[in-house]
């Protein structure tokens, strides 16, 4: 239960960089979800029900700030979370994986919410796919390893052996 | 198939992803069925406030991170002024335009008798008394010299000249212009035409050959008497500014229209009028 607790901060800061900072940082619609990379992570370097809390709280924060869609980022999140946790019990404990994985993850996410927006009536646009999906997804799996490492180094009982 | 089954996290996590969709679809935008729902009301005040702190905080970020993009802003925030600015000033325009038009629209429908066609003015004379102006219809429109040419504030003048999409008109301020026209209130009959000017600033036009009997007064409306043939009988002309020639043989007065020649922007050319009905 500790090991929750002090993820929730930790949520709360991805959503502050997500919310606050990336927007400012990147233009023309590249925008890397921190609060996704950090759910993917503790997915990895913990366990899944942590992957799931920052999932879950994280997106829900991020949604409260980027209405109108409440709880579209927390189940982009969430199915990210359970494919990684698909492939890693699947694949066992390859720890080069954990990059592509989360790539798929990611890119899985990031298309939910590419289709979602696309099923409620936005205009289909290939070129912000490529563009900025595209690379926001590259830098989030690419922002899993670290993270995951960072965790790990506080954590025991991975799901990758060491 | 068991093991998925036994498997608690995904369990939770389907229901979970599933629950957030169905909410994710219930708060999107044009989802009229939540419109005025509870949910939507108890939500909205708090997502609104969350997301005007995204904007001042991120705003704050940006002025940080990205002091380019400020510009930018200031810049794409300038052109929509611009571009709003433009509009409206067009809006204005077509309103002035609309009011114009149905002012002649109006008239047009108080003379059943009489046929127009309606031009706006696309030139003037240089001459700062303008003298001559040119409309936008011509002969394609039904446009023959000599057409009377009006406004709903009076006579404006007579075509003088037909092109097939455009016409020049002389303006009553011509000095060779002459309109036969007769007093209202008395009907003595006078001759019109050419502008009378004080100190080089214009008072009206010339009434002339009124007979030396002829009572007329200040402020008598003068109209077309219909003689000539030119201009329909009974035409507003303008009102009487002064009377001179007192006791002689004949009268002569300064007329006032109502017609502000350097303004003008429309027009209706008498094309025909229904004697029948007339």
């Amino acid at each position: 239960m500790k090991r929750r607790l002090w993820l929730i901060p930790l949520s709360i800061l991805a959503v502050f960089l997500d919310v606050f900072v990336f927007p400012s940082l990147f233009a023309s619609g590249f925008r890397p979800l921190f609060v996704l990379s950090l759910a993917l992570a503790a997915t990895a370097a913990t366990k899944v029900q942590d992957g799931m809390l920052v999932a879950f709280f994280g997106g829900l924060l991020s949604d409260l700030f980027f209405h109108p869609y409440i709880g579209l980022s927390a189940a982009a999140y969430l199915t990210a979370v359970a494919i990684l946790y698909g492939f890693t019990r699947k694949a066992g404990s390859v720890r080069a994986l954990v990059i592509p994985f989360a790539a798929i993850a990611a890119a899985a996410a990031e298309l939910m919410i590419f289709g979602f927006s696309l099923a409620i009536g936005a205009r289909f646009d290939a070129m912000r796919l490529l563009r900025a999906t595209l690379p926001s997804v590259v830098c989030e799996a690419l922002l899993v390893y670290p993270l995951s490492a960072s965790l790990k180094s506080r954590e025991k009982g991975s799901m990758f052996v060491r | 198939m068991r093991k998925i089954w036994k498997n608690r996290p995904m369990w939770i996590a389907l229901t979970a992803i599933v629950l957030l969709i169905v909410l994710a679809a219930f708060t999107a935008n044009g989802n009229d069925r939540t419109e005025d729902g509870l949910f939507r009301s108890a939500l909205t005040p708090a997502a609104d406030f969350l997301h005007s702190v995204q904007k001042s905080v991120g705003g704050f970020f940006t002025r940080v991170f990205r002091p380019s993009a400020l510009s930018e802003e200031n810049e794409r925030l300038q052109k929509t002024v611009l571009e709003q600015q433009m509009k409206l000033a067009l809006l204005d325009e077509t309103e002035k335009e609309n009011a114009r038009l149905s002012e002649l629209l109006n008239f047009a429908e108080a003379n059943p008798n009489m046929r127009f066609v309606t031009a706006s003015v696309i030139g003037r004379d240089s001459n700062p008394y303008i003298d001559t102006i040119t409309l936008n219809a011509g002969s394609r429109s039904g446009v023959t010299e000599k057409m009377a040419v009006i406004t709903a504030d009076g006579v404006v003048g007579r075509v003088s000249e037909v092109g097939p999409n455009w016409c020049r008109v002389k303006t009553m301020c011509d000095e060779k212009m002459r309109i036969s026209v007769m007093v209202q209130r008395t009907r003595d009959e006078g001759m019109l035409g050419g502008i009378y000017e004080q100190d080089g600033e214009i008072l009206g036009t010339l009434l002339y050959y009124l007979p030396g009997k002829a009572d007329i007064r200040e402020g008598d409306i003068i109209r077309t008497s219909g003689i000539g043939g030119f201009f329909p009988k009974g035409l507003y002309v303008g009102t009487v500014l002064s009377v001179n020639g007192e006791g002689k043989g004949t009268h002569d007065a300064i007329v006032s229209t109502d017609i502000d020649f350097l303004h003008l922007e429309n027009a209706l050319i008498v094309v025909g009028v229904d004697e029948a009905i007339g």
